[in-house]
């Protein structure tokens, strides 16, 4: 089946299009929502096992042979990280199930999820460069929605500011794209890594080129000096939208870091790598910083999505195949566990109305389940072996070492120990203590929301102890970032 | 899958039926059901004792990550023997005790039991696991282990303190453990600390050697409460005796002791000194410091948990002390290497006196209602087999003939003393300092210990300051004291039961460059032994300071409580805290428009400087047309616009300038002969101005804030700057076409194979038409958005 | 917005197909000249505008009963659906095909996949346009 790679576009676009159709009647949509997410989890995995088993998949849309058409290509990254999104796709639908309420479901909530998913797994698997303007566009454009849908005050307040750096971040995207041509006279990627390749020496413009499209993406994953506006955007809606946000969002940002860097932007690392690096050792300080300076849960998991990035790109940044490994290992990591951790912080406000870690205690004893999948879900964050951030912590330290970058590779190793502090303060204090009379306000299916949860945690905690099988299909991953030669043969050598 | 894998994983498999019997059977405790597997556990490790008796080693393998190196290597040899029979040993022993001493109506046992097996599975395989990063998994296993059960009683607000503070020091020293192992890694290759013995030579003069180190030794300092990283293990006592006994005193705190032993085989070989110096001085000065703070206590079981730091440091400066050896000819008769016989042997000792008295601490606890000394005393008629039990430990601790304490502390008084023979490392002149801390620290132990036997049975008995009625504890909860005791007398007088059966393959594995065997433990070294008058010493001077105790107590007050390393641990968290905040706070005001200055700061400083580094600016002239009225003209209307939308005093006026300055651009599109840009930029201004124009209907009349001049300034500025650094890269970008555009190929292929005669169409719908479908998802979105932004308002309902 | 404007209610019934006709003729037109579904349901979007200034939005809604959502919905699925088609085929993703024919009346014609797709787009710019419009009006 030679259209196999665009399916995972395809599908979630067509549920989009149908639930429109059945907005009134929300039984309806919520089953073509979670069969849809769950189908296209089969042919996601279905990709990968392509992939992994024939190398680099790639599709010449509209039979326009490349470079001059649009192509999808799946190498193992793109694969495994849009088998990723369609399992946090899934979880997030069900979780939205007993949590979204009725009204946002009316007014083409699922719809707004599918589409969300389409940016996100277009943008994974575009092998052109406007391309993957055009589905950050479509990703975008649903997040803004998402986050504004309701209403609620906060919300309208934090969508202006979302949408306004957005909206400029986008410009400057489009504006790059057109630098970029102008200079190497093609979109596909490939073909731009191969132009770029084929020149003795980098030219400058190229050089500032790259750091434009570092600021561009750089916006979208948050990192230093760029994050500003996250934290306060991402606190505003409700808490499925933020698990999609946290784990899917910055992470396409960062996807796109890594892809136009080891791509295009391989020569005069000096200059671009080492921004990158300073940026992400940066970026990790101040995501701790924001993590243990609040008492409230949403804000210490939001300002924990800025030290993970930073964890990531730092790995990017050494550029050595164990530490690209640590980074990919580390960022399919990282998208499961923020999943988890806002859906987890998301039950605990649904039970104790309230997301300040000073108004509320000793849930542990009522609610023994929650408590523990939350532990494994600090832990994982934190890097503790053998759950599933430790394998790739671990390479991107022992990267960063081997590579003699010393500061770096020391401030994530000692982060680690941060972020548990951070996470670990809402298990003492929220978790542990006496247990306090909340206002019920409705009842809450517990089981029902804690379902989606233990689903990701139960994957996390296998993806931890199966580091080896995992490894096997990352180190795959990593082949096409130390070699872009095999991307370029594969896209443009048939 | 071995079964030595099997005995590791066992206490975790056992954990899971733990809350099924804990159900299941409500009427037994379950401490009864915990307790058949340390004592298997234990029948089986003593059968290893024969295998490695002459110095060999059993080792098996389970694959777990290959690819890195990282397999579940397990290897039992003389240390780890050692280790594994204390974990289950005592272990067998306080789940004995805890079944008295833990109510089964009252407590969770079922969590209790979940977590202290957690905990014996982990500590085993701390000492089992050959590979590091396997032992550093299991490692960071014990230190949550060990927060669960600080945490035990989580209701209690000490409780969570003491957990929280454990976890934050030791999983700090795991990950400095961690930063270790890897820079081991990135030396010799390998995880597996039997094939780096094979590779030492390779790591000794390597440059990571001592970042190496101090990573480890950051591991074992913090993990086995060496000054300052101490201050966390005096609140761990929150825990129930039973854990403390067990992991605060007997096993986990020897984590540290462990790795720095397991470890000595190659940092011992360090040829700076610093190894020694810091191994040894650490272990000295936390042994000195322990045992002087001790004396301040009025807690029992603080009193014991200062006392344990105080050992543990003595056996660590052992430790160091005896790394000397190596430094000098590898004979079989080295003075040195008693240093790390003793260090093993008090490794032994401590673990029988130090258990038994921390379960006398909770019988007085749990008969009498309190450990506080200050209200007990006189309980020598009423609980005698409890006073009996109390005094040998005490005694053996304060290292008093004839049990098994008084000959360790002489061992460890003759490693001290040969400490000033060595010639090394400055040794020669500051070496004295160890024999003279260790006997100052040991009057402090004799006194402390004077003080637990003797403020607790003796004096009057104050009922009315007890909360319960004293009474002598029930016979299942002096069971596992009593032998705990009874070993301290049998290793007190019959002392070479253990040196070849155990002490000699535990030593030998520290040091596998001699051959120990022979080791004979006596009792008496003679009238000339400079050991018989330190101990003589001890006594008396502790007996006089015990009796005149009140008079020079004052001394304490001397030191400052604001300066100690607790305190500042009490103030870092909080500042920290506020320090963030403050930090956050100062840039996240909250407003988009400081958020968009730093965006645009940063793009303006990072570019410009890209820009201005690389020489990226060309221009280059020769593919430009020339500029014509017409240009000019509508290159001027778009500034006026520009201007007109920023300086205007109504929406009105600023929407039909941006509807002008859109027109103007299709107009250009006009002249560039492209009609379909044209067109549909024509239609998409007239459109969008309509839309505004209908949105802003709907707005409130105020317009704008008057902002301060200065603002103004600013925000000009930035922006500016902006369209300077853009318009730079744009013609640079221009001016460096490196390659031709592939767009010939469209012109080419647009009528045939594609089918059409407009370009820009075909690559609408065809070449590009990819693009377009999800062009108009996106506005499908937008649509959808808007309306459901407009119909659906909701009131701020819960969150979530 | 209401009006009751009558010269502007006349002139603009007839503008509004005029207009109308314009834009159909640039959605055919779309693949030989300037034109194409895009331009083509903006155009129409505007005469729809028109005829709203002229009356009012129940009147627009009366003449023209459609839920615009529902029409974005159905050109966003012809649009899908004409790239999808090629799946059947067993050809990539959005392969186009057309061929000449020979219609009664019309004579000699082309059919090309390619307009039916820009017909999906066509219906997606007049439904976003139009929701949009309506919403925002009907909110007062």
């Amino acid at each position: 089946m030679i259209n196999l790679i665009v399916l995972p576009i395809l599908i979630p676009l067509l549920t989009a299009v149908l639930l429109i159709f059945f907005a009134s009647k929300v039984k309806t949509q919520r089953w073509i929502s979670a069969i849809s997410a769950l189908l296209n989890i089969g042919v996601a995995f279905s990709v990968v096992r392509k992939v992994f088993v024939d190398g680099i998949q790639i599709l010449n849309v509209g039979s326009w042979v490349a470079p001059f058409g649009i192509t999808l290509v799946s190498d193992m990254l793109s694969a495994l990280l849009v088998l990723t999104t369609t399992i946090i796709g899934f979880a997030v639908i069900l979780y939205s199930f007993s949590s979204i309420g009725k009204e946002r479901e009316k007014y083409y909530y699922y719809a707004l999820v599918q589409f969300l998913l389409v940016g996100v797994i277009g943008a994974f698997t575009t092998g052109d460069i406007f391309n993957l303007f055009v589905f950050f566009e479509v990703m975008l454009m649903a997040s803004y929605v998402l986050l504004v849908i309701g209403g609620t005050k906060i919300q309208l307040r934090e969508s202006l500011k979302y949408l306004t750096v957005n909206v400029i971040s986008s410009a400057l995207f489009v504006i790059s794209v057109a630098y970029l041509y102008s200079v190497v006279g093609t979109l596909n990627m490939a073909q731009i890594s191969e132009r770029i390749g084929s020149l003795e020496e980098m030219p400058g413009i190229l050089t500032v080129i790259a750091v434009l499209f570092l600021i561009v993406f750089g916006m979208k994953g948050a990192i230093f000096p760029l994050y500003f506006w996250l934290p306060g955007s991402y606190f505003a809606p409700p808490i499925p939208v933020m698990a999609l946000f946290g784990a899917l969002l910055t992470k396409v940002g960062v996807y796109s870091i890594i892809r136009t860097f080891t791509l295009f932007f391989f020569q005069d690392k000096d200059y671009t790598y080492e921004l990158l690096m300073i940026l992400a050792i940066i970026t990790v300080v101040v995501g701790v910083i924001g993590s243990i300076a609040y008492w409230n849960i949403k804000k210490i998991i939001i300002y924990n999505i800025i030290t993970a990035i930073g964890v990531i790109l730092y790995g990017v940044s050494v550029a050595t195949t164990t530490s690209f490994t640590g980074s990919i290992l580390y960022l399919i990591h990282d998208m499961l566990i923020k999943a988890a951790l806002f859906l987890l912080i998301g039950v605990m406000i649904k039970i104790t109305g309230t997301s300040n870690l000073r108004q509320f205690s000793g849930l542990i004893k009522h609610y023994p389940g929650l408590a523990w999948t939350f532990f494994i879900a600090a832990i994982s964050l934190a890097g503790i072996p053998p759950f599933s951030g430790f394998v790739g912590k671990l390479l991107v330290i022992q990267g960063g070492f081997t590579a003699e970058e010393y500061i770096g590779a020391t401030i994530i190793l000692l982060s680690s120990l941060l972020v548990l502090y951070s996470v670990m303060k809402i298990f003492i204090h929220g978790f542990w203590g006496v247990p306090k009379e909340y206002a019920k306000k409705e009842s809450i299916s517990y089981r029902a929301l804690l379902f989606p949860i233990v689903l990701i945690i139960t994957i996390s905690v296998l993806y931890g102890i199966g580091s080896d099988y995992v490894y096997s299909y990352v180190s795959q991953a990593v082949q096409t970032l130390v070699n872009p030669e095999l991307y370029i043969e594969a896209v443009l050598k048939e | 899958m071995s079964l030595l894998h099997i005995a590791i994983l066992s206490p975790f498999i056992f954990a899971i039926f733990i809350p099924f019997f804990y159900k299941g059977f409500k009427s037994i405790h379950t401490g009864w059901f915990t307790l058949i597997l340390p004592i298997v556990l234990f029948l089986y490790f003593l059968q290893f004792l024969p295998k490695v008796g002459g110095g060999s080693s059993v080792i098996e393998t389970i694959s777990w990550i290959p690819s890195l190196n990282i397999d579940f290597t397990v290897k039992v040899d003389g240390l780890s023997l050692l280790f594994a029979l204390l974990i289950t040993g005592i272990g067998s022993l306080v789940t004995l005790y805890s079944i008295y001493y833990l109510s089964k109506e009252k407590e969770q046992l079922n969590t209790f039991y979940v977590y202290l097996l957690l905990f014996m599975g982990a500590m085993l395989g701390v000492v089992l696991s050959d590979n590091l990063i396997v032992l550093y998994t299991f490692w960071e296993f014990t230190s949550f282990s060990s927060f669960f059960l600080i945490g035990y009683w989580f209701d209690r607000e000490k409780s969570r303190y003491g957990a929280q503070k454990s976890m934050l020091i030791t999983v700090f020293g795991g990950l400095s453990l961690l930063g270790g192992i890897i820079l081991l890694y990135i030396m010799t290759g390998t995880f597996r600390i039997s094939e780096m013995l094979a590779n030492v030579d390779a790591i000794v003069n390597h440059a990571l050697f001592i970042p190496a180190m101090i990573f480890i030794l950051l591991g074992a300092f913090t993990k086995s409460a060496q000054f300052p990283f101490h201050i966390w293990l005096p609140d761990a006592m929150e825990a129930p005796t039973p854990v403390s006994a067990y992991l605060h005193s007997a096993t986990m705190v020897k984590a540290g002791i462990y790795l720095v032993a397991r470890v000595s085989p190659i940092f011992a070989l360090d040829q700076s000194g610093l190894w020694i110096w810091l191994v040894g001085g650490i272990g000295i000065i936390t042994l000195f410091w322990g045992s002087f703070n001790a004396i301040k206590q009025t807690d029992l079981k603080a009193i014991l948990a200062f006392s344990t730091i105080s050992q543990l440091g003595l056996i660590m400066s052992l430790l160091g002390v005896g790394a000397a050896a190596l430094h000098y000819d590898y004979l079989d008769d080295n003075i040195f290497m008693v240093a790390i016989i003793a260090a093993v042997f008090h490794l032994i000792n401590h673990a029988t006196f130090k258990g038994s008295l921390f379960m006398v601490v909770g019988i007085i606890d749990h008969e009498t209602g309190t450990r506080d000394i200050r209200r007990l005393g006189g309980l020598m008629q009423i609980m005698p087999i409890t006073f009996t039990i109390a005094f040998i430990g005490a005694f053996s601790m304060a290292g008093i003939p004839p049990f098994n304490g008084f000959l360790s502390k002489e061992m460890f008084f003759t490693g001290m003393v040969r400490v000033l023979q060595m010639d090394i490392f400055h040794l020669e002149t500051l070496g004295f300092l160890f024999p003279l801390i260790a006997w100052v620290a040991s009057v402090f132990t004799f006194v402390y210990s004077m003080i637990v036997v003797w403020k607790t049975f003796a004096g009057k008995y104050q009922p009315d300051k007890l909360s319960k009625k004293a009474h002598e504890a029930p016979l299942g909860m002096l069971i596992s004291p009593v032998i705990l005791v009874s070993l301290v007398i049998i290793f007190g007088l019959f002392p070479n039961l253990l040196s070849d059966t155990i002490i000699a393959p535990a030593a030998q594995s520290i040091m596998p460059q001699f051959i120990f065997d022979d080791i004979h433990i006596s009792h008496w070294h003679g009238w000339k032994s400079p050991e018989l008058y330190m101990t003589i010493g001890v006594i008396v001077i502790g007996a006089l300071l015990y009796l005149t105790a009140a008079k020079w107590k004052r001394v304490y007050r001397l030191f400052p409580e604001k300066l100690t390393f607790n305190k500042l641990y009490d103030a870092l968290l909080p500042s920290l805290e506020t320090g963030s905040n403050l930090f956050i706070r100062s840039h996240m005001t909250g407003f988009l428009r400081s958020y968009l200055a730093y965006i645009f700061i940063f793009f303006i400083g990072i570019l410009g400087y890209t820009i201005w580094s690389k020489d990226a600016f060309t221009i280059n002239r020769a593919n430009t047309a020339e500029i014509g009225i017409y240009e000019i003209v509508l290159a001027l209307l778009i500034v006026i616009g520009c201007v007109t939308i920023i300086f205007a005093k109504s929406r009105l006026t600023s929407i039909i300038a941006l509807g002008a300055v859109g027109y103007t651009v299709s107009l250009f599109f006009v002249i560039f002969r492209a009609p379909d840009l044209a067109l549909t930029q024509l239609v998409i201004e007239t459109i969008s101005v309509a839309l505004f124009l209908l949105a802003f209907y709907h707005l409130p009349k105020k317009f704008r804030h008057e902002e301060s001049r200065r603002f103004k300034l600013n925000n000009a500025l930035i922006s500016i700057a902006v369209g300077v650094i853009v318009a730079l890269i744009a013609i640079s970008s221009y001016s460096t076409k490196l390659f031709d555009s592939i767009s010939k190929y469209y012109v080419e292929h647009t009528y045939d194979p594609a089918g059409g005669e407009n370009m820009v169409n075909v690559i609408l719908v065809d070449f590009r038409g990819f693009d377009t479908l999800f062009e108009i998802s996106v506005l499908s979105i937008a649509g959808l958005g808007i309306y459901g932004l407009i119909k659906l308002r909701m009131t701020r309902r819960k969150e979530g | 917005m209401k009006s009751s404007d009558v010269i502007l209610q006349t002139t603009s019934k007839i503008v509004f197909f005029v207009i109308l006709l314009f834009a159909i003729h640039l959605f055919f037109e779309g693949h030989y000249r300037p034109g194409g579904g895009f331009v083509g349901g903006l155009v129409t979007a505007g005469a729809i505008v028109l005829f709203l200034l002229a009356f009012d939005i129940k009147t627009v809604s009366i003449l023209l009963p459609f839920d615009y959502k529902w029409v974005t919905a159905i050109g966003l699925l012809i649009s899908i659906l004409t790239a999808a088609g090629s799946i059947v085929f067993n050809v990539p993703f959005f392969t186009h095909t057309y061929d000449h024919f020979h219609l009664p009346l019309i004579g000699e014609t082309s059919l090309h996949t390619a307009a039916l797709f820009d017909l999906g787009v066509y219906l997606v710019v007049v439904g976003v346009t139009m929701t949009i419009i309506q919403t925002i009006g009907e909110s007062e």
